[in-house]
């Protein structure tokens, strides 16, 4: 066996253990911890060991637990209820109008974090429930969840983002100003998707029954439930824009004003501030321990060069310049599949990014391609972050294959937006090149 | 190939810092013939930087290039391995003064089962201090609130500031929402990497965080290095002298990244005043000399670290530190 | 367990509460506390790890369950069987790997690696790891257990929870 076929075992391996319905954590952490053994002896081990201490000691991921906390008080105290509510009310006949407000929630948290965990999680606390309380259809609200959640990785500021830039040397205000056009751009997709299909089957999204819509006093009433949470998110990004936080500490400004909010509105008790604590701890343990695995997976992939063989394959492609760029996405979308984007960006972008720019790509338009790309294999089936952590909010009787399948029609757009990217560059590069006065 | 290691960096992927170590590796695959082969991983990708010192003593991987400064945790010996204050300016300088503190080094290393080699790479140049708001002097930095870490978060403690903690990728951000008013980072290059040059207004230039110190020390595990033929061996040692010239010519490299910073409209590059520079180096010199003379090894760095800048002609500091002519 | 991580679980109010202190300390008074970083560090990590094994009990590790939904309980039950073999074997391998680190950072009285000024010392946080796994065994044991004595009809009750 040659030592190219190892990290196609290693992915066999994982694909059988999460076929056999191991957690996917203890799937990912046991194929590392057989692969590193084998290869390297007894000590390499020790990859996992340093897995979950890097996972112990990383603050940004600290805003998962906090986005979560944030979302349970909310949903449990009916704050978000109230603010669907309006929302329903306000889109009168209009089908699909809380997918509107779920993806605009969604680049909200986008916009505070760039942790696609913490925007799927909290997503799925906040938007599903109530879509599915009006009876919309499961598919289309659990798609537009997990895509509007995963809007955060595009949406500034994102981590990935600017070890993209300190990598290759793109300017990270660049990055931010094009990720927030792709972010803003995909969130449209998304709401057009929706509207069309809602208006071609009157069933999927439906909007209140003609006798029950709003009087116009009743809207007016209605407003009054959007007023906290619309403060709730000024306190948010406010304490980011105003310098008090930074992003992971403005998290739990979140927490603690979603806390103020129950407060205020005398619907906080000891049950539901601890009934929170329990579920944001059970969901976080499954995110904290499927980022270990992940982690874990990753080293002991990159280490038997599984990452630099597909960056070879993709450039090894015959067909001149626009192959190499559409075989390195095809090849940058598999790799988002299976790991971390932080791995794929410090071991694939190194070697694929120099050469698309020497074939005369503009590399600012190279790394927002790249960041889209990834953000799909988050969605991607079999194997995609979004959808795991949105099965793990969801109710028991939903399957992954449901999850499998509400998933791909926003894969298809999001592929459709890398593709307009290829045709129309000048579109995205615009804001980029106000900000940096090109 | 007969013998195959791994190595890790702290070097982000891209960097001169990181070409320098895959070109260390390229060297010992040529000179042996392609029989000894080192794989150089850049920071991260094989596991945290910051688990770098325990995994090479396990040997997850047989060598490592990563910065000494990260330690202090593991030994306290290692807070050393920078100097804030320290005068030293030219990496000829900071080579000649690290090659002395070899010992030292060495001894501090295998106390821990790790073998020392060598510097790799000594700072190219001064430090800088990047920040949002003017800091013209000493008393205009007392209050802000400055991202650094380590030796320099106590020196800028001591000279009236607060510091803060924040990862990396999260400091650009804080920055452009003046969530924190400067930040250190490396030099002019990577910190043009990173994107700092986008969201501060001025450099202090020099800063006295660091001083010029040992950046890149190849340390390896001793039981793959016992295990190594003799001349395999000898390979590293020529290939780590190759490494020791290229990053000499990262001090160009800088210049050009710093003429870079400079034409930036809407930069401006602030030096104090002689007294001023002299007053910080002062303060950070005296927490060193406080920090050596807590522990008999740390004596012995002074001693060594002293006579050197005597000898360079640092007489002031040297004196500061405590040197006594000898007759 | 249930009562063990419902007491794990109550971390994340002091980690809230810390993290907004320290950030409106450092923006009104200027004075960002120094122990903020690394104890909202400490908090996240014991929180997430030790909350493991709840998690664990009330099946909440995500896996795709694809394949599993279509079988019959007998083969249900040996894929279940089958999946805490491997969980088990995860943190089982995690223990022999992590209780001599953690010896080593406590003879080493290990700090934080983190540099700041606060500087506190770590060693006691590296056996959260080993805790943490030994109460992950636990739990899959039990499980582990309760899939081999269980009666083919107490499973056929379970399918609707
Ligand atoms: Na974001
Ligand atoms: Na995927």
């Amino acid at each position: 066996m040659t030592g190219d076929m190892l990290p196609l075992l290693m992915f066999a391996a994982l694909f059988l253990l999460l076929a056999a319905g191991v957690p996917i954590a203890f799937s990912l952490s046991a194929v590392a911890i057989v692969f590193s053994y084998f290869l390297w002896g007894p000590g390499a081990l020790n990859i996992l060991i340093s897995a979950t201490w890097g996972a112990m000691n990383n603050f940004v991921i600290i805003a998962v637990p906090l986005f979560i906390y944030m979302s349970y008080i909310l949903q449990k105290t009916n704050v978000v209820e109230d603010l669907y509510d309006a929302f329903y009310k306000w889109s009168g006949g209009l089908r699909g109008g809380l997918a509107i407000a779920t993806v605009i929630v969604g680049a909200f948290l986008g916009a505070v974090s760039g942790v696609v965990a913490a925007g799927v999680i909290g997503l799925g606390l906040i938007g599903l429930p109530q879509m599915l309380k009006y009876k919309y259809d499961k598919n289309v609200s659990m798609g537009i969840v997990m895509a509007s959640g995963t809007l955060g990785q595009i949406i500034p500021p994102s981590t990935n983002m600017v070890l993209y830039g300190a990598v290759t040397g793109v300017s990270i205000g660049g990055l931010f100003a094009g990720g927030l056009t792709a972010g803003v751009f995909l969130g449209i997709l998304y709401i057009g998707y929706v509207l069309i299909r809602s208006l071609i089957n009157p069933n999927l999204c439906p909007p209140l029954p003609p006798d029950e819509r709003a009087s116009f006093k009743e809207k007016l009433y209605a407003l009054r439930s959007v007023f906290l949470p619309s403060l709730l998110i000024i306190l948010v990004l406010g304490s980011i824009l105003s310098g008090i936080a930074s992003p992971t500490e403005a998290a739990a400004f979140g927490a603690a004003g979603a806390m103020l909010i129950g407060l205020i509105k005398k619907r906080l008790n000891w049950e539901i501030v601890f009934s929170s604590c329990y579920e944001t701890l059970s969901i976080t343990a499954m995110v904290g321990w499927v980022m270990i695995g992940a982690t874990a997976f990753g080293s002991v992939f990159s280490g038997v060069g599984g990452n630099r063989l597909v960056s070879q394959l993709a450039m090894n492609m015959p067909g001149g310049a626009v192959m190499v760029l559409i075989a390195s996405s095809v090849f940058y979308f598999i790799l988002g599949m299976f790991l971390e984007p932080g791995a794929i960006i410090f071991f694939a972008v190194p070697i694929i990014a120099p050469i698309l720019a020497r074939l005369g790509y503009d590399p600012l338009w190279v790394g927002l391609v790249f960041n889209v790309l990834l953000q799909c294999g988050y969605l991607s089936p079999p194997f995609g972050f979004s959808l795991f952590y949105l099965k793990g909010v969801t109710p028991k009787d939903v399957t992954i294959t449901e999850i499998y399948r509400a998933s791909i029609p926003f894969l298809v757009l999001q592929v459709a937006c890398v593709a307009i990217m290829f045709v129309f560059p000048d579109f995205f590069l615009w804001l980029p090149k106000q900000v940096l006065g090109l | 190939a007969k013998v195959k290691w791994r190595m890790v960096t702290h070097a982000m992927p891209g960097t001169e810092q990181q070409r320098i170590a895959e070109e260390f590796g390229k060297t010992v695959e040529t000179l042996s013939g392609g029989e000894f082969v080192i794989e150089v991983f850049p920071a991260g990708v094989l596991f945290p930087v910051f688990e770098t010192f325990d995994n090479l003593r396990n040997g997850v991987v047989q060598a490592s290039m990563v910065y000494g400064a990260y330690w202090p945790g593991k030994d306290p010996g290692f807070i050393l391995t920078t100097r804030p204050g320290d005068p030293l300016g030219t990496y000829a300088e900071g080579a000649y003064v690290t090659e002395k503190l070899f010992p030292y080094f060495e001894k501090l290393y295998a106390k821990h089962g790790i073998k020392y080699l060598g510097h790799a790479m000594v700072s190219p140049l001064y430090e800088q201090l990047m920040s949002v708001v003017p800091i013209r002097n000493l008393e205009e930095i007392k209050g802000k609130k400055i991202r650094t870490s380590g030796f320099g978060a106590r020196f800028y403690n001591a000279l009236g500031a607060t510091t803060v903690s924040l990862p990396a990728p999260e400091i650009y951000t804080a920055l452009q929402t003046n969530n924190i008013d400067a930040a250190e980072w490396t030099f002019w290059d990577e910190n043009m990497r990173m994107g700092f040059h986008e969201v501060v207004k001025y450099v202090i230039d020099p800063a006295f965080q660091n001083g010029t110190c040992e950046y890149f020390p190849l340390t390896v595990n001793p039981a793959a290095w016992d295990s190594l033929p003799q001349n395999y061996k000898d390979i590293v040692f020529a290939a780590l002298d190759r490494a020791r010239y290229m990053s000499a010519m990262v001090y160009v490299h800088e210049i050009k990244a710093r003429e870079k910073w400079k034409e930036m409209e809407g930069i401006e590059i602030i030096t104090w005043s002689p007294e001023d520079q002299k007053k910080a180096r002062e303060i950070g010199l005296k927490l060193v000399y406080d920090e050596c003379m807590k522990t008999p090894e740390g004596k012995e760095y002074l001693d060594i670290y002293r006579s050197a800048l005597w000898e360079l002609g640092y007489k002031d500091e040297a004196k500061f530190l405590g040197y006594e002519e000898k007759k | 367990m249930d009562k063990l991580g419902k007491m794990i679980s109550l971390l994340i109010l002091p980690l809230i509460a810390i993290i907004v202190y320290s950030s409106l300390k450092g923006f009104f008074l200027n004075r960002t506390p120094i122990w903020t970083f690394e104890v909202s560090i400490f908090l996240f990590g014991c929180f997430f790890m030790l909350g493991a094994a709840y998690c664990h009990m009330l099946n909440n590790h995500v896996s795709v369950d694809v394949v599993n939904h279509y079988l019959p309980p007998k083969w249900r039950r040996i894929f279940g069987i089958f999946g805490e073999i491997v969980v088990l074997f995860v943190v089982l391998v995690m223990i022999y790997l992590s209780v001599p680190t953690a010896i080593r950072s406590t003879i080493m009285k290990e700090r934080s690696t983190h540099q700041t000024p606060f500087n506190p010392q770590v060693w006691w946080y590296r056996w959260v790891i080993p805790i943490s796994c030994a109460l992950m065994s636990w739990q899959s044991f039990k499980n582990m257990m309760r899939l081999i004595f269980q009666r083919p009809d107490d499973m056929e009750n379970e399918k609707g929870v």
